[in-house]
């Protein structure tokens, strides 16, 4: 398998809209202001509708109804807009494709769980950015899409071999493809410019123990994506629950006794979230 | 009281009160009523520490004293503890462990399947393997300083049981993913609960999911309700017959890995109040799939259900580089309560009567089986099985029936009849199959069978030289509501390399009643691309002057209604001059139907009528027929 030729194609993929790089722009720039990105929310009929969807759905839990794109900006704050406007763009841009034995729907639904997932143990944690912490849960297994779409073929062996228990997805990505979804995920983050943050999270998330303690966003991530997996809150294609890193584990600040809770939150969340992008 | 002594042969005691002041050691006078107790209650255990919770009971009547350590493999393959009893042991008993684990006991009992071993003073204890015939699980460590050689049989029965109590509760749809393994030497086939699995897809067997559905409704109770869904793939053999079997099998598998993933979920199963071993998928049919749910607490979310299936097939698969989209029709039905002996077969057919409502509302949809609904009839079953098989088996034939321009007797064109004829060489009549091809939804294929059909006749008299007349089809309401009409038409045209304008589609004005906004546009876009619109049983149906004048249509077709009386009836030869009259002003040629006679037809001629049809001029014929009778002729 020739692996730069597969990353070479990955501008075969969709690009992010428009609107996600101005918006992204206006953030980004000293001077710019929530106005100028709210103004560019609301020049985009479906992304301003999305946003306050999601702004509205109990896990921002903002105290009343937000109508408003401005307010809702200013209530969850610069980071968070940048975060759900690329949500937005990204479930909206990767939405109706088809994926072979993987439904979008379910692709989607891990990445949303896992994002939950990851927010609540950088929230309760302490250590990691809980912002951070959600997109690169959302982004964790997007190299998968690269995989599923440019190669439908050797990708669907390899989901046919992990279904007959012949180990790991990732490893098994490794040996059909000669690349696994974290090092393409995070070339194509590289790709789209998004932070070293969230590359280093979507590379070493199943190996976390390679990424520097400075970054607890990967091991958060790790935590998570075992949580979205055991409970099968939908699926990037693996069956099986990747193996806990015990360092990954102290390093998100969590004790044992708080796990049950965020379990629990993370089902209602997933659903919430999944209802308030996914639904038509 | 004499005590009748046992014979010797069967028991070395010599009297009953010899053997219970005498008991074997080891062996329990209990012993079988315990074993008894876990096995019945195994099927019944929903999670592990249900499971575990039977066994200790269980152990705990035979040794009261008995401590116990259960370890079983982890997804890495590691032994760890996951349940000690009593708790209050917990520390020795994990030191016990470590000590056996050095001990290189685990490993020999790993082997063996089981291991004896001091565990101090006066203390002895047993390792015994949790195992089935296709995996080892774990093992049990037992303590209890009454333990002797004897007790391995009582204590390995109920290992052996948790083993399949373990395999009972793993999910399904892993279970039988399972390669079944040659029964290896020492395991009990017997005890071997083997699946049926489908081979192509990996999900169960149909057998075992009418056995799992029959059991789920033994098991439902007032609040526990079995239910099963049945998922058809819309027009699945299409894709076989114009991809290729491979890619059909591919997509099978997609969709049911798909299927299966979007209902092992944790929401999924707190929405219907299920837990994972309450979940059967199965390949039920060639492209159909079912879904059998035990103890249901929430039956009116399988509605909700549906909805979420459909979204996880809605993108549609990737096949050589394009995207095929497909749709499923569902069917719901649900065993409430203690319905009335309700079998797995009830529930299926009600699911089914569900499933075809399903695809007759269109397709890409989920119905809900309603009670009301009961019985119109088995016939309509028979029928529609019969159209099926004679779609597979190309026992249809076409007869052609011929029209001419009254003015000059020259051929027009034809009429495509449909016709249908038995095994035993009896015709079933249109009027009574094509019904029930329009409420199955089986007419959208048998039209673009006709289509096809038509057009390759065309080409094959075209190629013969002979009259390139038009031929005339019927276009059924349920075709005509479908969005993507046009363009299959014309796809199956260019395919046939016919020309739009050779085929004239003869519509009823009721079926365009039936989804106008939808009709009107579909007629729009035919007749755009070239095709001729008639409009059929013009003035019997539904006849709206106002709407008439928005009908993209060709021309219209004079209902046999009219023709019939018209010598006799003062009346009938008004209407039918009025109807011409309003034709021709609209600038609508119009083809007179039905005519039997010498006099119908010169009335006609005499009123302006264009075009001729009925046994007058010529009956319907087989295709060699009609070239022999009118198209020789022309030539």
């Amino acid at each position: 398998m020739d692996t730069d030729r597969l990353i070479e194609r990955l501008g075969e993929l969709p690009s992010l809209p428009a609107v996600y790089h101005r918006v992204r722009e206006a953030i980004e720039t000293p001077d710019g202001s929530l106005e100028t990105v709210a103004r560019l929310i609301e020049s985009d009929p479906s992304m301003s509708t999305c946003v306050l969807r999601v702004a509205n759905s109990p896990f921002y839990g903002l105290a009343t109804r937000v109508d408003n794109i401005l307010r809702a900006l200013t209530l969850i704050g610069a980071t968070a807009t940048h975060n759900l406007v690329l949500a937005t763009a990204l479930l909206t841009v990767f939405r109706d494709l088809p994926l072979g034995a993987v439904s979008m729907r379910s692709f989607w639904e891990h990445g949303l769980a896992c994002a939950a997932a990851a927010r609540l143990i950088a929230c309760q944690g302490g250590r990691a950015n809980p912002e951070d912490a959600y997109l690169a849960g959302l982004l964790h297994d997007i190299g998968r899409l690269p995989l599923y779409i440019l190669e439908p073929l050797d990708m669907g062996a390899a989901l046919q071999a992990h279904r007959e228990r012949q180990g790991h997805l990732h490893d098994l990505e490794q040996q059909y493809l000669g690349i696994d979804h974290t090092e393409l995920g995070a070339i194509l983050l590289a790709h789209w410019q998004l932070p070293e943050v969230f590359c280093s999270a979507v590379s070493n998330h199943h190996a976390p123990w390679r990424a520097s303690s400075s970054n607890p966003e990967t091991a958060v991530v790790h935590v998570a994506d075992l949580i979205a997996n055991s409970l099968r809150l939908g699926t990037s294609g693996t069956r099986w629950v990747p193996v806990l890193d015990d360092g990954a584990w102290r390093l998100t600040g969590l004790d044992i006794a708080q796990l049950p809770a965020i379990l629990e939150t993370t089902i209602t969340a997933t659903r919430d979230l999944a209802s308030a992008f996914m639904e038509p | 009281m004499k005590s009748v002594p046992p014979p010797r042969f069967l028991s070395p005691a010599k009297s009953a009160d010899e053997l219970s002041s005498n008991p074997l050691p080891g062996f329990h006078p209990l012993t079988l009523n315990v074993l008894r107790e876990v096995i019945a209650r195994l099927h019944s255990c929903r999670s592990l520490s249900e499971l575990l919770a039977i066994i200790e009971r269980g152990a705990r009547l035979l040794l009261p004293t008995t401590q116990m350590a259960f370890l079983l493999r982890q997804p890495d393959a590691c032994l760890e503890i996951v349940h000690r009893v009593p708790h209050t042991a917990t520390d020795k008993l994990d030191a016990l462990v470590d000590e056996l684990i050095d001990r290189g006991h685990f490993g020999q009992a790993l082997k063996q399947g089981f291991v004896w071993a001091s565990a101090g003073p006066d203390r002895t204890c047993l390792l015994s393997r949790i195992s089935t015939a296709s995996r080892i699980h774990g093992l049990v460590l037992w303590v209890d300083p009454a333990l002797s050689p004897p007790w391995h049989q009582t204590l390995g029965t109920l290992t052996d049981l948790i083993g399949l109590g373990l395999e009972r509760l793993n999910d399904d749809a892993e279970a039988v993913l399972l390669p079944q393994p040659a029964a290896s030497a020492g395991s009990c086939p017997a005890l071997d609960i083997a699946i049926p699995v489908d081979r192509l897809t990996g999900l169960a067997h149909r057998t075992h999911f009418m056995r799992f559905l029959q059991q789920a409704i033994l098991d439902s109770a007032p609040q526990l309700s079995a239910a099963t869904l049945l998922l058809d793939v819309d027009g699945f053999h299409r894709v076989n017959r114009e991809l290729s079997y491979e890619t059909g099998d591919q997509i099978l598998c997609e969709l049911a890995a798909r299927l299966n993933d979007a209902l092992h979920t944790q929401p999924a199963y707190d929405s219907l109040g299920v837990v994972e071993r309450d979940i059967c998928v199965a390949r039920t049919g060639a492209d159909e799939f079912g879904i059998a749910l035990a103890r249901v607490r929430h039956p009116q979310r399988l509605v909700e259900l549906a909805a979420q299936l459909h979204s996880h097939i809605a993108a549609g698969f990737q096949q050589q580089g394009s995207r095929l989209h497909l749709s499923v029709s569902i069917g719901i039905a649900v065993a409430s309560g203690l319905a009335e002996s309700t079998s797995a077969q009830d529930l299926m057919r009600n699911a089914d009567a569900a499933l075809k409502r399903a695809k007759q509302a269109g397709r890409n949809r989920h119905v809900l089986y309603e009670s009301s609904w009961e019985a119109p009839g088995t016939a309509h079953l028979r029928t529609e099985s019969l159209l099926q098989e004679a779609l597979r088996q190309d026992t249809f034939n076409l007869h052609f029936q011929p029209q001419f321009e009254l003015a000059t007797g020259r051929l027009a064109g034809a009429e495509v009849l449909l016709r249908l004829t038995l095994g035993d060489g009896a015709p079933l009549s249109p009027a009574s199959f094509i019904p029930v091809a329009e409420s199955t939804g089986q007419i959208i294929e048998i039209g673009e069978w006709v289509l096809r059909r038509a057009c390759r006749q065309l080409r094959a008299w075209d190629a013969l030289g002979l009259a390139r007349i038009p031929l005339a089809i019927n276009v059924s309401a349920i075709e005509l509501s479908q969005p993507d009409l046009s363009i299959r038409l014309q796809s199956i045209l260019e395919q046939e390399r016919i020309g739009m304008e050779r085929l004239h589609l003869e519509i009823t004005e009721t079926a365009i009643a039936h989804n106008e906004g939808q009709t009107i546009a579909n007629l729009k876009t035919l007749r755009a691309a070239g095709f001729e619109i008639w409009i059929d049983d013009f003035g019997t149906g539904y006849s709206s002057l106002k709407s008439i004048k928005n009908y993209p249509a060709s021309g219209i077709k004079l209902d046999r209604e009219f023709v019939k009386d018209l010598s006799e009836d003062h009346g009938a030869r008004v209407v039918a001059a009025t109807i011409l009259d309003l034709a021709r002003n609209m600038g609508y040629p119009v083809i007179a139907e039905g005519i039997e006679d010498a006099a119908q037809c010169a009335l006609l001629r005499g009123q302006g009528c264009d075009i001729g049809q009925g046994f007058h001029l010529g009956r319907p014929v087989d295709a060699l027929e009609f070239q022999r009778l009118y198209l020789s002729e022309a030539t």
